[in-house]
């Protein structure tokens, strides 16, 4: 009986365990013994041999003696050259020989003898960017499931790869980010939102496309289909250096208070380049078609934009981002505010048939900041208005009503909104600061009472925190007039959660997204929480030293997200896939893969770089 | 005896119950694209509700096909579970990593496999060894 239960045993775990070990290292890409092929003064070396026929120069040193012993390198698989310019791919050349300095020779022979190339005159030259990918491991994919075989590849790093027509064919990590075929697989049917993993059918196509088969010779191959990983790398826009791609941008190590400031000008900037003759911002740029979308515009985002180019003022204080402001400021008020509300003794902000709470919370917050940072009153009037709508919105608990309805004068109270709450609360606490009403301190109180208690006063409420970054920017601002442990304790509790699930560097898949808050590589990060959530993290330590108890992990967390969300913003040694590169400069997209910029995704991660500047050293 | 009859109902009830579950699963929450998924589990469902009526008419034949059901319904929460493991495995090998979601998804997977599939066929498995000699 005995040996009975340790055969059980026995069984019960070593056949798991035997089964784990054998899926895995059948399917786990074992990276060369000499990976990295090259090292970063090879690569600048081949990325400049390789640029000679662009740039009309001597060839210079041979390039097998100035690559020295990489260009004997073994290559484990092919070496691609791909010229783009202004995100469209003029030439690419595959190498299939065996070493690194004979892939590289039959590269630059391809660009000479290109007939695209010949055609680029001297400013296309300049602007074109060389990539270069050398494969360094390939391995297998299941077939028969869709939903494993969509995500059985690491988005934006592996290439898709087959052999069918008797040829191979290769898709590299840039042809499925610029396609957008990642983050596209639905693995549950009744949730459209949810996606995770390639688009096979695209993929399919593309793959055909290359071969010059039909995409039913490629599905009748499928059995061949394969992944592989490639070591990457771009010129610099001055060609002179040869940067590291991973995911298809270039990746910051470190950040010091000079280039966060860099990089929030660049943020502000583009919220500027957005702005249109009416004060009213380009909604969504899509970087890769250069297109402007402005489908369902939000009043909210839209006034949240406005309070960051104040922030920018108060911080840079380049007479830009005043004017940008001003003009944004100027559109709320004469286009925003319904004539149902101009005649009353409150302004709220909509239409007649429908105003709403966070879009007038988020207005007050900007002017505020506007007068702030400037002085200038000749928004107070506004604001106050805005002020008592805020007051007539608080229900008896402390929480607001979401809607309202200027036609009839009534609330709606029926629905609520995922942060218009907090932004209420923020609004109230920053009206204070130029309206010293007592009323709004007591509105403050109550409000922030409800959102740190009774919102959570239920069973589940003591195990998850929803989003509740408004929350904690507005018990940051309240802290001049109401102080409560209970606020402190409440935003602690978010900032841990937020550690908790924050990518640590050199740690799992996503190391190289160290900073971001994420649990699992089949979802990248979102870059717009990574923002709203370190604008909470830095006004919870801010908090945290006004309270004088200082908080050294949530500075931490503030650093690394900051350095995140340097690293993720459009800058120029990346961009070589943007069809207009000095346009999408300073935006920052919706995740790493998906480069499309809304206005609130600038908001919240420029508005956190502007507040957390002086928490990031000098050097 | 009387105590036994009454607990092998009650069992053919609960697979009747849980056939009627299974299939309402497949087919309306959370449909499949894979008709062979649906398939599959459309037959496990007729298994299940095949050894639930067994199980309330209680004659050999019909205790004899509940005993199949409820043996094909462990095996198949075994298969789950390796199937999980080696689903676990092969994103580990592709991800290098399945992050801290992917972990609590795959074990909350399994211990649902074994509480949702697996646990009453169990019960009712050492139910029927229990009653064993009355067929003999």
């Amino acid at each position: 009986m005995r040996a009975r239960g340790a055969i059980f045993a026995v069984a019960a775990i070593g056949l798991p365990a035997a089964l784990y070990a054998g899926v895995y290292s059948w399917c786990h890409l074992t990276p060369q013994p000499i990976f990295p092929i090259l090292d970063g003064p090879a690569a600048d070396v081949a990325l400049r041999w390789l640029r000679a026929p662009l740039d009309n120069v001597s060839d210079g040193a041979p390039l097998l003696a100035a690559l020295g012993a990489a260009g004997q390198l073994p290559l484990p698989g092919p070496l691609w050259v791909s010229l783009y310019l202004r995100g469209q791919l003029i030439v690419r050349h595959r190498s299939d020989t065996a070493t690194v300095g004979e892939a590289l020779a039959e590269a630059r022979r391809a660009l000479q003898e290109s007939p695209a190339l010949a055609d680029l005159d001297a400013e296309d030259r300049q602007a074109a960017r060389l990539r270069l990918d050398l494969m360094t491991a390939r391995g297998p994919v299941v077939m028969g499931v869709p939903l494993a075989l969509a995500n059985s590849f690491a988005s934006g790093r592996d290439g898709v790869g087959i052999t069918a027509a008797g040829r191979l064919a290769y898709l590299l990590p840039d042809d499925l980010i610029r396609n957008d075929l990642l983050a596209a697989a639905q693995p549950v049917a009744f949730i459209d939102e949810l996606r995770s993993g390639l688009d096979v059918e695209a993929a399919d196509q593309a793959l055909a496309a290359e071969l010059g088969c039909a995409v039913a010779d490629v599905r009748a191959e499928h059995h061949h289909l394969f992944r592989f990983r490639v070591q990457s790398f771009v010129d610099s826009p001055d060609h002179v250096r040869a940067l590291p791609v991973d995911r298809g941008r270039v990746p910051v190590a470190a950040i010091d208070r000079e280039s966060l400031r860099t990089a929030l000008e660049r943020a502000a900037d583009y919220a500027i380049r957005q702005l249109r003759w009416d004060g009213s911002f380009e909604y969504i740029y899509q970087p890769f078609r250069h297109a402007h979308l402005s489908d369902d515009y939000s009043l909210p985002r839209h006034a949240g934009t406005t309070w960051l180019l104040s922030l920018a003022y108060g911080v840079l204080g380049h007479a830009r981002y005043r004017e940008a402001a001003t003009s944004a400021i100027d559109y709320l008020a004469m286009h925003a505010v319904p004539s149902d509300c101009q005649a009353t003794d409150f302004a709220c902000v909509g239409s007649n048939d429908d105003a709403d709470l966070g879009s007038a919370a988020l207005t007050s917050v900007a002017i505020v900041e506007y007068q702030h940072a400037t002085g200038d009153q000749r928004f107070r009037g506004l604001a106050e208005r805005l002020a008592r709508f805020l007051l007539h919105m608080q229900k008896s608990n402390g929480d607001f009503c979401h809607g309202f309805v200027p036609a009839t004068g009534l609330r709606d109270c029926t629905g609520q909104v995922l942060y218009y709450s907090g932004e209420a609360a923020l609004a109230l606490a920053k009206l204070h600061q130029i309206l010293p009403d007592p009323a709004l301190a007591t509105a403050v109180e109550r409000a922030l009472d409800y959102l740190t208690g009774a919102n959570y006063d239920y069973f589940l409420g003591q195990f998850f925190i929803g989003e509740d970054h408004w929350t904690c920017i507005a018990a940051e601002a309240a802290f001049p007039i109401v102080n409560k442990d209970a606020y402190a304790r409440f935003c602690y509790a978010f900032a841990r959660f937020n550690r908790r699930v924050q990518v640590e560097p050199g740690r799992g898949p996503l190391a190289d997204l160290s900073g971001a808050f994420g649990v699992t590589p089949f979802f990248l990060p979102h870059n717009t929480p990574a923002g709203s959530r370190t604008e909470a993290n830095v006004a919870t330590y801010r908090l945290s030293v006004l309270r004088g108890e200082p908080q050294p992990d949530i500075l931490e967390t503030v650093r690394r997200s900051l350095r995140y969300l340097v690293d993720q913003q459009f800058r120029p040694e990346g961009m070589y896939l943007f069809a207009r590169p000095d346009a999408a400069l300073g935006g920052i997209g919706q995740t790493p893969l998906q480069p499309a910029v809304r206005i609130d995704y600038i908001q919240h991660v420029a508005a956190a770089m502007a507040r957390g500047l002086n928490l990031v050293p000098e050097r | 005896m009387g105590k036994r009859r009454a607990a092998s109902t009650a069992f053919g009830i609960v697979d009747l119950a849980l056939a009627v579950l299974y299939s309402f699963l497949v087919l309306r929450v959370v449909p499949s694209r894979s008709s062979t998924f649906t398939v599959v589990a459309l037959a496990v469902s007729t298994l299940l509700a095949s050894g639930g009526v067994g199980m309330i008419m209680q004659s050999r034949f019909g205790l004899v096909v509940a005993a199949v059901a409820a043996t094909s319904m462990v095996a198949a929460t075994v298969t789950l579970i390796l199937l999980l493991v080696a689903s676990a495995a092969y994103l580990h090998g592709i991800y290098d990593g399945i992050g801290q979601a992917g972990a609590a998804l795959a074990i909350l997977a399994a211990l649902l496999a074994i509480e949702v599939v697996g646990l009453v066929p169990a019960l009712q498995l050492v139910h029927l060894w229990r009653r064993r000699r009355e067929w003999r």
